[in-house]
């Protein structure tokens, strides 16, 4: 019986092999009818022709990936973060920035979180993020993930109104060698070399270096009063910088079950900067232009095992060094962050992600400065925290309810609950809605906490101080200041039609809560009558809400060109006098185009505009305000040969220039203005 | 044994068959994600299951919805007798239910867990991700010059009771 039929499927085979053989013949449309030694032969031209699939995150989240990185040419951070929906990214000089997320924006802005693979960079004096030291080899980096809202319960306090999570790409995903050169105006000159192997089977690795040099930014006089102009003329207003930094990272499989990443970086930067420093005599004021120096390291370990096909462990360690000298004010800084988080899944239905953190903050200011002083109080921070997450599948790829919250202890204000409820509703496959309800908190800052800050001093017999002699204004940290607390709703949408249209969505309302404020405490009459002292404090007894709305689209017209329409409209409602800054500029569009004109060449183009914004001036009664304004920014590349790349950029065109940010506190406006660069990039 | 050796021959025969056709006679230059499924394909065309003559058909899953189109052009394929079917996969436990699973590169997390879980078990795991045949992978996609190579793990693949047609190792960059 078997042998008939063994013939039989002999030569059917054969046959078959004839015919396909013979279709071969055709002009294949799929690569699937070709042979696997064709398609060894099939030369890769792009990454991928298809638009990203939808996020099936419950939550706002935008990604900038390393290719946009490198295709837009960003050479820092904040630069990266311009156009995203939601996002205020505003240069205040060469190198400061204020970046904010659904308002809030501000120098010092305080309730967003800022992670680098893990890391926080969110420094506790002002509570908020010294961009200029936060970097890192930007080819270096796989992905920047920007989550609009609440995050409180998975990343912890402060990521009030969103987490920005910048991820460097795996050291097995970096081998060879990589250097870049480029020089132009803003962006005088900059260097950057990175070299990775494999050192050992299932070890890799990678170290980088990187400098550069910015150029000042202009000052113009138009941009404050004239009397101050007066004063700033006397001074110089020069604010370039240099920057230097190297790294490194090392990734190790340890047997089939665990991984181990190890990285490190050390910083030094250099930077001019003109300060406002209040004084006893008049004008009361100066505009000292300082140097300052800012230094930096860190070491970080994550260690992750799989436990079984559903559960993993993981544990992370780092330990952050960060110093700064500026003349009105210094600090040292250690922190040592230690975490743990375990991921499993029960059953059927529920993904569960619990753990359990520790992070000791030592933090030594400088107390030799007139500006800025301490009561003394606290010296370290210690806080403590555990959180749970239960991703619960209400019905298989169609509905989610995910539960979350996180316990924390900080040594300001005790305990701090901040939980999170999130529905995700998928009818179709093109078609994603999700909704969540959060409540998180901002935890104070030392500043707040325990500082004394000369904030400026009123000449006498004038309208804020009748007295005959000169007032002191002393910002006094409140060691009773509580934690802002934030209540928010949000919606979102995600829509994609097949692989050509993709449209994400979300709205807001947030509700907050025990805002600072700040109130006068006692004034001392001690110094007279060299001057008086009017100590104010801060307390919890602001208030307010905003809402608003954020859009992405993108289209792929075709292969070669891609469409993106960013839009946020944002609305604030809070009470006057705040003392810090509230309101977000109403709208915001970006538009966002990738052009492949040919193999070698690809075009980039974005037009942003963004409304008039506000910001506080700290003995100004009326805020301070920025006009809107719009600019183009084009890029780009080609490639030489496959290992050498050519790219050119330009900047903020078609605007002349303007101010961007005028920030709440000790500095001068800068304007922001067109800027070129160019740049060389090998890759051996 | 009648069922594989007619597999091996018949394929074997089209891979030897003079085919005058390049691959840059494609009407469209293809999409680098179509042409990871398209190698997927072939991986699973030349490789031998325990047990392969008794399926009711040859399952090829992946995780992330990014290659959700590109493995779905492979629907109307078939593995000499049986018919392909590709699966979109969740979790790591639901990859004993296929005969290859493809693992790309934004799912490096999950490795440590799949190996755990499949050691040993006759799966075919495929990936892009750098030293994934070092870290206990079976076959990696490399990209060599702008094109695709690929690196065989022999020895986790024979641990696991699997085959690979000796005309895929030829063409292999590295096999360990």
């Amino acid at each position: 019986m078997q042998k008939p039929d063994m013939v039989r499927l002999w030569i059917l085979g054969a046959l078959l092999s004839c015919f396909s053989t013979a279709s071969a013949d055709s002009k294949p449309s799929s690569p699937l009818d070709l042979s696997l030694q064709e398609l060894l032969e099939i030369e890769v031209t792009s990454v991928s022709r298809q638009a990203e699939s939808l996020s099936s995150a419950a939550a706002a989240i935008y990604v900038i990936t390393g290719e946009e990185i490198r295709q837009r040419g960003f050479q820092s951070i904040p630069q990266a973060l311009r156009d995203v929906p939601g996002l205020h990214v505003a240069q205040i000089d060469s190198q400061k920035w204020a970046v904010s997320s659904r308002g809030f924006n501000g120098r010092y802005n305080n309730k967003m979180l800022v992670l680098i693979d893990g890391r926080s960079v969110y420094s506790p004096e002002f509570s908020g993020v010294y961009w200029e030291v936060q970097d890192t080899l930007m080819a270096d980096i796989d992905r920047i993930e920007v989550i609009r809202g609440p995050g409180a319960a998975i990343w912890g306090a402060n990521a009030v109104n969103g987490v920005i999570n910048i991820i460097t790409r795996h050291s097995a995903d970096t081998l060879g060698g990589y250097a870049e050169l480029g020089a132009g105006d803003y962006q005088q000159s900059f260097a950057g070399f990175r070299y990775g192997g494999r050192l050992a089977p299932g070890l890799t690795g990678r170290a980088y270096v990187k400098a550069f040099k910015r150029d000042d930014l202009d000052f113009d006089p138009v941009d404050v009063s004239p009397s101050a102009a007066a004063l700033i003329s006397q001074s110089d207003t020069d604010n370039g910088w240099w920057k230097q930094q190297m790294g490194g990272r090392l990734d190790m499989s340890l047997g089939a079950a665990s991984t181990l990443t190890l990285s490190a970086a050390a910083y030094d930067s250099m930077m001019d900067q003109t300060v406002t420093v209040p004084t006893l005599t008049a004008p009361f004021i100066e505009y000292p232009n300082i140097n300052t120096e800012s230094r930096g390291w860190h070491l970080l370990g994550d260690y992750s095992r799989a436990l079984s096909a559903n559960s993993q462990l993981n544990l992370k360690a780092y330990f952050d060094h960060a110093k700064r000298d500026e003349s009105f004010f210094g600090f040292s800084r250690d922190t040592l962050d230690l975490e743990m988080s375990h991921h499993f899944e029960m059953g059927e239905r529920h993904e569960l992600l619990w753990g359990m953190g520790y992070r000791h903050i030592n933090n030594d200011l400088d107390t030799n400065q007139t500006v800025i002083d301490t009561q003394g109080e606290n010296e370290s921070i210690n806080l403590w925290s555990l959180f749970v997450q239960d991703q619960i599948t209400l019905k298989p790829d169609t509905l989610w309810l995910t539960l979350a919250a996180r316990l924390e202890h900080h040594s300001y204000t005790d305990f701090e609950w901040q939980p999170t409820v999130r529905l995700s509703w998928q009818p179709a496959e093109q078609h994603r809605f999700w909704t969540a309800l959060s409540r998180a908190v901002r935890t104070p800052s030392q500043a707040e906490n325990e500082y004394l800050i000369n904030v400026g001093n009123l000449a006498p017999m004038t309208a804020f101080n009748p007295t005959g002699f000169v007032n002191r204004l002393i910002l006094a940290g409140n060691s009773d200041y509580d934690s802002e607390v934030i209540q928010s709703i949000e919606a979102g949408y995600r829509y994609a039609a097949g692989n050509h249209f993709s449209l994400d969505t979300a709205v807001f309302y947030n509700d907050y809560d025990d805002l600072r404020s700040s109130r006068v405490a006692e004034t001392d009459f001690s110094s007279l009558p060299a001057y008086l002292t009017t100590f104010s404090a801060f307390d919890n007894e602001a208030s307010g809400h905003n809402y608003g709305l954020e859009l992405s689209a993108n289209w792929l017209l075709n292969r070669d060109l891609k469409l993106r329409l960013n839009y946020s409209y944002t609305k604030s409602d809070f009470s006057d006098g705040q003392p810090q800054n509230t309101d977000s500029p109403e709208q915001m569009v970006s538009l966002l185009a990738n052009w492949r004109i040919s193999r070698d060449i690809d075009l980039t183009a974005s037009w942003r505009y963004v409304d008039r914004s506000q910001s506080i001036d700290p003995i100004q009664v009326d805020n301070q305000t920025v006009d809107a304004y719009h600019g183009v920014d084009l890029g780009m590349n080609w490639q030489l040969t496959p290992e050498l790349k050519f790219s050119a950029f330009a900047r903020n065109l078609f605007y002349g220039s303007h101010v961007e940010y005028k920030a709440e506190l000790f500095s001068i406006p800068y304007r922001v203005e067109p800027s070129f660069f160019g740049k060389l990039t090998l890759e051996f | 044994m009648a069922w594989r050796s007619l597999k091996t021959f018949t394929l074997v025969l089209a891979l030897l068959s003079p085919s005058a056709q390049t691959a840059t006679a494609l009407a469209d230059p293809p999409d680098s994600r179509s042409l990871i499924a398209a190698l997927n394909y072939n991986f699973a065309k030349y490789a031998d299951w325990p047990g392969e003559e008794h399926a009711e058909s040859i399952d090829l899953c992946y995780f992330t919805d990014s290659f959700k189109n590109s493995f779905s052009e492979l629907r109307d394929k078939a593995i000499f007798d049986k018919p392909v079917n590709t699966l979109q996969i969740r979790d790591v436990e639901q990859t004993s239910r296929c005969h290859l699973v493809y693992i790309d590169r934004s799912e490096r997390n999950i490795l440590q867990r799949l190996f755990v879980y499949l050691r040993d078990k006759p799966v075919l795991t495929v990936s892009d991700i750098t030293g994934f045949v070092d870290d206990g992978g079976m076959i990696e996609i490399v990209r060599v010059d702008n094109k695709f190579r690929f690196k065989v793990n022999m020895s986790r693949m024979e641990s696991s009771n699997l085959k690979m047609s000796s005309q895929v190792l030829k063409l292999a960059v590295e096999v360990k």
